[in-house]
């Protein structure tokens, strides 16, 4: 921003603004003398015209690259100005006319200075500087209304438009200083707007903001005309309504003063554009409602008057702020298009409605409040629409597209063509079809049992087993009696024992005899599926009350199906026919006796049973990071559920546990899941955090569910507190260090720089993260789409692009934590120069691997963590995660001449050069050397397959090993490595391309 | 014209793709339920190189082109096949242009529900990995890996 310009052009804005109340007051004055309300629909149409016509023009000069229109402008101001009593005089039509050229020269006058002044900011410094010219231009109108009260009352109203005249000269007279200081600014101007150029305006914000416009002149227009008409009927005398005119834009002006010193910029910078943009459509339209109701001139003048008010210190900023997705150059032509010709073409048609329809308005005084409260509503509504393009316009400028990502495509999931396909796709031949469309009917079962219950015992046997089989999982009333039918006529052994499994799920009882029948035939866990079905059943339904075979069932339920384990066992409890004691003592020898598979079974069983013991042991596997155990999570129901978090609440769960825990619950519906993923968000550990958040923003998507704001505020001030001290460490390295963080992104070549170097490098990546843990959580609070757009452009080289994802992200951001966003945004793209004392320090407390990278010790694992980060697989993953690996990782001395790998032996591990030089040869041929840093074999490690190469040492050397098994574990232990993975092979892949 | 696609049509698609063969169904449904159909005619550009990336494609017939940005066409895919996974999961502009070649469907899906499924999928991170280190090798960049 060009601060020297600063002066002249808050001087310029508060004269402009001056002049205009000086000529306001005066034309409203000897306008209603001369010729009384009758004509106010008149004039409002000549003035629209009038200014539309000079804004086109104005609009035309300035897309030629015209820079000083305004100049003639004020010239031919002064000269009206300065004549205007003399024509005065002359009556009739002339009054008319000099009214409308003093009010159409001076406010095009006043929207070129404007204009001229606010050019000198840009950007974020122009949310700092509008406000200040705004209020420069209130006082100037404050100043101008009052000092025509005291021209009025010490003298006569003629003498207001020489005074509008002279003020007009020197406005001329600043404006050129401002020229010639602003001349620099203009290059630049220019070169942006070459650039800019390509972009097209975003047609659908700027369309409603038109609409906007257009019914907001309408509004305004009927506001005057019933504030107008309420002034003539109290006086007549043109001196005493010049002073009732003046008063009233003197006190209106004090308030809007008032207003943007200590509101507007408050409104402006830290509230959302869609409450700025809503909140005068609100006011007036109350105001128009108690209008009707109240038909008194104190009335009209509030309304007229908070009209005034808030258009200028919040509707007219909001509507600024609105166009800055658009380029500078287009921003300007939009912003005299809206006021100029938009604006002033509501007003013409508000004009030409008061003249067609004068009847209607002047038999009824409430009519014309009425009108003004329907348009208050409509002009509500397209702000609102407004407010929301220039999100999507934001979002989309930064390359993110269709940001609303929900459709209600889960809606018509399953039609009844749907369901029909879904059965059939269960029989179909190619058994991963049929899998799937198993895992499908499923869900029909679940959600619409009754679309499903006419295709129970239809169709060939596997899919009558896959029907009942859904059946038996969701039991419902829907399915009763169509599955009794189906169960009696069922001939085929399988299919009967689903069948059977079926009706034991809706505790139908009907077939005992029949089952009774079967499993005589054989035992318990019989290999034939029927009999062991029918043993199943029959300890279901009760029929095996206190029997050992009761217990011989059971057990073997607990090998094959979890679920109808803990059913069996349930029942068998309620009925007293098992003691407590009875089923864990079942279960336990399950678990010890059984095979992997079935010990998940098992414990899956008797967590649905609620018992503590298997559910402890149920968190012991997700501690030790068993797979299943995130499975058998997901299927816990409520109860079962509260209990675990209870037990996991009281164990003091390590990060790694609750990071677990977390992410099995994400897959669970119940809202106690939900809940203690929003109770996460306040957990210390920053990598639970992350995971919460994005639990929380799928739940939001998927599930509906709604994030209570307080609990986001929370942790964005928690998060933003952890950013401050990452940004701040970074102001606190050393230029060179800082150059040599982004240098070593591109050349891939940590190694061997020294510890300061593998520091600054670490905080960089740790900075990225902490940011990045900022956006998701500002996800949270809707926009997604956007928010994580603004977080790639933030990484953009560009500086356009990095100051709308400051916009975006600022704008998603609520109230008070608007303005410290910002700061901490700018503190990061442009490190402070001066860091606050001990800023390493505090970054080191709350973040244990910097504390590490930082200290003296373990000089051999950081040595390795600097190799790794040599190679390109381990560039996108976290510095702990990798010390990890390192630790895993052995050295190997290798002797002159030692080969190290074979062309054509398995690829079993990665290597990284710790010391010496190493020849990389195919066949006798020597294709390249590797030096201390270089890594190879980094494709073997993720698929395994044989070298292409073999490498040998030149003159012995050293080399840090990293096995294949190794790094497979860890992929399966930790998933924030395997997605690094991908994104480092992702990018090495493009710099191949 | 062609009858609107239900979530099950999406997630078998999906399905179909080598990438995602292995997930369960009840992961793939939501995900298909939010993808997207996309339509393109014959040259009609799908995105252009240097857009960000924001989702990534399967085809569900016809076929599409990948062409360089000097216009030469790299490669043709065809039904079953993914596009575009690479800019989704990294954050960086599209390194080719796709077009139709001659007309083609596609399903999009949103880049966070493909990071959500590779996040609770480990098996699919190694099966990515593996594909993404195959075409490391076909596309040269690892000439004579050790």
């Amino acid at each position: 921003m060009n601060r020297r310009a600063a002066g002249p052009a808050l001087a310029a804005a508060l004269l402009s603004m001056a002049a205009v109340f000086v000529f306001k007051t005066y034309a409203d004055a000897v306008f209603l003398a001369e010729y009384g309300v009758a004509y106010v629909p008149h004039f409002y149409v000549a003035q629209a015209a009038a200014l539309i016509a000079s804004s086109g023009a104005y609009t035309r000069l300035i897309r030629r690259g015209a820079t000083r229109v305004d100049v003639p402008v004020l010239v031919a101001t002064a000269a009206l100005g300065a004549g205007a009593p003399f024509f005065e005089h002359l009556g009739g039509a002339w009054v008319f006319a000099v009214a409308l050229g003093v009010l159409t020269l001076s406010g095009l006058a006043q929207l070129a200075v404007w204009n001229a002044a606010t050019a000198i900011a840009g950007g974020r410094s122009a949310r700092a500087f509008l406000p200040k010219v705004g209020a420069a231009a209130t006082t100037g109108a404050a100043l101008g209304a009052f000092g025509s009260t005291a021209i009025v009352g010490a003298a006569d109203l003629d003498f207001l438009a020489p005074v509008g005249a002279a003020l007009a000269l020197v406005i001329l007279a600043l404006r050129l200083t401002l020229a010639r200081r602003a001349r620099p600014r203009q290059r630049s101007t220019r070169r942006l707007r070459a650039g800019a150029g390509a972009r097209p305006a975003p047609r659908k914000l700027v369309l409603l903001l038109a609409a906007a416009a257009v019914t907001e002149a309408l509004l305004t227009q009927f506001l005057d005309y019933g504030f107008k008409r309420a002034v003539t009927a109290s006086f007549s005398d043109e001196d005493r309504i010049g002073l009732f005119f003046s008063l009233f834009y003197g006190g209106v002006n004090v308030a809007i003063l008032g207003l943007q010193l200590f509101a507007a910029s408050r409104l402006l910078s830290t509230r959302s554009l869609r409450r700025s943009l809503s909140l005068e459509p609100v006011v007036l339209g109350a105001m128009a409602a108690l209008w009707i109701g109240v038909p008194a001139l104190a009335l009209a003048a509030v309304a007229r008057g908070l009209e005034m008010v808030l258009k200028f210190a919040v509707a007219r900023p909001a509507q600024e702020v609105a166009l800055t997705p658009l380029a500078e150059h287009a921003r300007r032509r939009w912003k005299v298009l809206l006021r100029g010709v938009f604006n002033q073409g509501g007003a013409a048609g508000a004009g030409v409605l008061l003249v067609v329809l004068a009847p209607l308005f002047t038999a009824h005084v409430a009519v014309v409040p009425a009108v003004a409260t329907g348009l208050a509503v409509a002009w509500l509504v397209l702000q609102r629409s407004a407010a929301s393009a220039y999100l999507d316009t934001l979002g989309a400028a930064l390359g993110a597209r269709d940001l609303s990502v929900r459709d209600g495509g889960e809606a018509t999931l399953f039609d009844r063509d749907g369901v029909e396909r879904v059965v059939r796709l269960a029989g179909h031949g190619d058994e991963r079809v049929a899998a799937f469309g198993r895992e499908l009917l499923r869900r029909v079962a679940d959600e619409q049992p009754r679309a499903l219950a006419p295709h129970i015992g239809g169709g060939d046997p596997a899919v009558r087993r896959a029907v009942y089989d859904a059946v038996a999982a969701c039991p419902s009333r829907a399915f009763g009696s169509a599955l009794r039918r189906a169960a009696g006529l069922e001939t085929e052994e399988e299919a009967f024992a689903a069948a059977l499994a079926a009706l034991a799920a809706h505790d139908d009882a009907g077939m005992v005899e029949r089952a009774r029948v079967l499993a005589r035939t054989g035992a318990p866990g019989d290999d034939e599926p029927a009999v062991h079905g029918a043993w199943l059943y029959l300890a279901r339904v009760g029929a095996l009350d206190g029997t050992p075979e009761l217990r011989a069932t059971a057990t073997a339920a607990l090998h094959r199906d979890g679920l109808v384990a803990a059913r069996i066992l349930a029942g068998a409890a309620r009925r007293d026919a098992l003691s407590e004691d009875a089923v864990d003592e079942l279960v336990l020898a399950a678990i010890d006796g059984a095979p992997a598979e079935a010990r998940a079974q098992a414990l899956r069983a008797a967590a649905g049973l609620g018992r503590s013991r298997p559910l402890t042991r149920l968190l012991e596997a997700v501690e030790s990071g068993e797979r299943w155990a995130g499975d058998a999570i997901a299927q816990l129901d409520s109860a079962a559920l509260r209990r675990l978090l209870l037990i996991a609440g009281a164990r003091d769960l390590g990060v790694r546990s609750r990071q677990r825990l977390l992410r099995a619950l994400r897959w669970s519906d119940l809202p106690e899941a939900a809940e203690h993923a929003a109770r996460a968000l306040s957990d210390p550990e920053p990598s639970i955090r992350s995971v919460a958040v994005r639990s929380l923003l799928k739940l939001q998507r998927d599930a509906g569910y709604e994030v209570d704001i307080d609990r986001i505020e929370e942790a964005l001030a928690a998060q933003m507190a952890r950013l401050e001290r990452y940004v701040l460490a970074r102001s606190a390295l050393s230029a060179d260090l800082r150059d040599i963080s982004t240098q070593m992104r591109r050349r891939q070549r940590l190694y061997g720089m020294g510890r300061e170097a593998l520091f600054a490098d670490e905080l960089e990546r740790a900075t990225e993260r902490a940011l990045s843990r900022l956006c998701e959580l500002l996800a949270l609070l809707g926009n997604p789409g956007s928010v994580f757009a603004a977080e790639r452009a933030l990484a953009s080289p560009a500086y356009q692009a990095r100051r709308q994802a400051v916009d975006v992200l600022q704008e998603v951001a609520r109230a008070d934590q608007k303005a410290r966003l910002l700061t901490l945004l700018e503190a990061y793209l442009a490190p402070p120069a001066d860091a606050p004392e001990g800023a390493l320090d505090r970054v080191c407390e709350i973040d244990p691997w910097l504390s590490r990278v930082r200290g003296d010790g373990e000089a051999e694992l950081m040595r390795r963590v600097s190799a790794l980060r040599g190679s390109v697989l381990f560039d996108r993953v976290a510095g702990d995660v990798l010390a990890d690996l390192a630790e895993h990782a052995d050295s190997v001395s290798q002797p002159a001449g030692a080969v190290v790998v074979r062309e054509g032996d398995p690829g079993d591990a990665l290597y990284v050069v710790l010391a010496g030089a190493f020849r990389v040869e195919v066949g006798d041929s020597e294709v390249a050397r590797l030096e201390p840093g270089d890594a190879f074999g980094e494709l073997s490690l993720v698929d395994g397959r044989t070298r292409g190469a073999s490498v040998s040492s030149e003159a012995g050397g050293e080399l840090l090993r990293l096995p294949r098994d190794v790094f497979q574990r860890a992929l399966d232990r930790e998933s924030s490595l395997g997605l690094g993975l991908v994104r480092g092979l992702v990018q090495w892949l493009r710099n191949a391309a | 014209m062609t009858p609107a696609l239900t979530a099950i049509d999406k997630a078998l698609a999906l399905r179909s793709a080598p990438l995602f063969c292995d997930v369960p169904a009840d992961d793939l449904l939501p995900v298909g339920a939010h993808s997207t159909v996309v339509e393109l005619e014959h040259g009609e550009i799908l995105f252009g190189a240097g857009e960000l990336g924001d989702a990534l494609y399967v085809i569900l017939d016809g076929a599409v082109d990948v062409i360089a940005e000097d216009g030469g066409a790299i490669a043709r895919l065809g039904a079953g096949e993914c596009v575009g996974e690479m800019a989704a999961l990294d954050w960086e502009p599209r390194s080719a242009t796709v077009a139709g070649a001659p007309r083609a469907r596609l399903l999009r899906v949103d880049r966070n529900d493909l990071f959500d499924l590779l996040a609770d999928h480990p098996a699919l991170v190694s099966r990515l990995a593996v594909v993404l280190a195959d075409r490391i090798r076909k596309a040269g960049a690892a000439d004579a890996e050790p």
